[in-house]
């Protein structure tokens, strides 16, 4: 992976890393890349929506919720990050 | 750790409690909003309801109300249950009780008997929640709203306040006092209602209590396309319009036998969500915009609601120039109100009724009273 990519992927990463742990501090030590969210209960309903909100952001509101599966695509941060990638329009923030 | 229970009357009182999150702050309004939708319900005998418990007391809860839709030509009826009510105490909260909940909802034995169940008005929160629980969504109910100049004025110096040391709380109450008006919600309308000439040949009037048998005839008189639809009978509207979290307000057309009829509602404590039109129906697009230019007029409110999703499409360009707009504009996620369907047991994915698929929006004819939202 280039370095440029690498370094804004590791901006994203630290951002959605603080949003979720706005809404559960006490789970900063056990928040890894690939530790489950939406199927461990660590992130769902109000937490899911801000989530969703953030890559809003990143993604443009083309982001559709409701025509993917959440749980396969966003089931960890490295998902998420993932899926920004693959979605983000060419030049976008 | 939590548990979950299913409901047992020795609960009410929590309940109404927890739900000053997501109902009202009012505890015995709450109460009673509970009474009316799960105990008095016509379709249900009695409440199904999935409660999260900690250390005894309830910190979470899915409700399923029951519904009566009408389907086919000719019609053919079914029951429904319809989730609603999912709120979980903020300090509970990520951590796992929302999908627990979720789950144990559709699985409640009360419920073998029915193939799919509807979420009828999900906003952002419990669409996100529904999602990851297997629901699948027919789509959003395109919300429309129009917003006086005065309330977008206030909108805006509410904001400002919003972000202002110490003045910041008194951001909420100044939209609040704002949209309730002096005399409340209703008090303008209340005052303005009376026969109105000029909008057309036929005189449109306010009344206060809904006449449930002529609004009842009409819809039987205007007929039935055949899309999925809430049964509105004398016995549903009579119990759908004592829902105590909400007032209402007629606006019909015609004398005796009606020719129109537009129900307005208010939140009776919470009145910044602003006015909704939950149904609105008539044998002629005139009429139909009658009714409306008439509401507006007489009632000036600050903020009114519509869902657009499957009115005519007759509607469309009144609506807009009446000053209607989308409240989902910019994003997708925010102001949604979106219908969702879940199969229960081993239904199919992709429910099929009376050749209608419940997936599709165009198989619908919603109205924001068939929801809780109305």
């Amino acid at each position: 992976m280039p370095v440029g990519i690498d370094a804004k992927r590791m901006v994203l990463r630290d951002e959605l890393r603080r949003l979720i742990l706005e809404f559960a501090p006490d789970r900063e030590a056990a928040l890894a890349d690939d530790t489950p969210l939406i199927t461990s209960g660590l992130v769902e309903s109000l937490t899911l929506l801000n989530v969703a909100l953030w890559v809003e952001t990143k993604v443009g509101p083309e982001v559709e919720i409701t025509s993917f599966d959440l749980v396969a695509e966003w089931d960890s941060v490295s998902d998420i990050l993932t899926f920004i990638e693959r979605h983000r329009a060419p030049g976008g923030a | 750790m939590h548990e979950l229970v299913r409901y047992h009357p020795d609960r009410k009182e929590q309940i109404a409690q927890l739900q000053r999150h997501l109902w009202s702050a009012d505890v015995a309004l709450n109460a009673a909003y509970f009474a009316w939708k799960y105990e008095d319900n016509p379709f249900f005998k009695a409440p199904v309801l999935q409660l999260a418990l900690r250390a005894g007391r309830v910190v979470g809860m899915r409700g399923m109300f029951g519904s009566c839709w009408e389907v086919g030509s000719p019609a053919r009826r079914v029951l429904v249950p319809c989730a609603d009510d999912f709120v979980i105490e903020p300090a509970e909260r990520n951590h796992g009780i929302g999908g627990a909940i979720m789950r144990a909802a559709v699985e409640d034995g009360a419920l073998s008997d029915f193939g799919y169940a509807f979420s009828l008005s999900a906003g952002p929160v419990t669409m996100a929640a529904s999602l990851v629980a297997g629901w699948r969504a027919v789509g959003s109910m395109r919300p429309a709203r129009r917003t006086s100049a005065s309330a977008a004025f206030i909108d805006r110096m509410a904001a400002r306040l919003g972000t202002t040391p110490v003045l910041w709380r008194y951001a909420g109450p100044l939209v609040r006092v704002h949209h309730r008006g002096v005399g409340g919600p209703f008090h303008a309308l209340d005052r303005r209602a009376r026969p109105v000439g000029r909008l057309s040949s036929a005189a449109v009037r306010m009344e206060a209590t809904p006449r449930v048998a002529a609004m009842a005839e009409l819809v039987a008189r205007l007929g039935h396309d055949g899309r999925l639809r809430h049964v509105r009978d004398e016995t549903y509207l009579r119990w759908r319009y004592r829902d105590p979290l909400h007032e209402y307000r007629f606006v019909v057309r015609g004398a005796d036998r009606l020719d129109g009829f537009l129900v307005l509602q208010a939140h009776r404590t919470e009145p910044e969500r602003g006015i909704r039109i939950v149904d609105w129906e008539a044998t002629t697009p005139e009429a139909r915009l009658d009714l409306l230019r008439a509401a507006l007029e007489w009632g000036r409110f600050p903020a009114v609601i519509v869902w657009t999703a499957t009115l005519p499409s007759e509607t469309e360009g009144p609506l807009a120039a009446l000053g209607f707009v989308p409240t989902s504009s910019g994003s997708r996620l925010r102001g949604v109100a979106t219908t969702l369907i879940r199969p229960l047991g081993r239904a199919a994915v992709d429910p099929i009724v009376e050749g209608r698929r419940l997936l599709d929006l165009a198989s619908w004819d919603m109205r924001m009273v068939y929801s809780m939202a109305g």
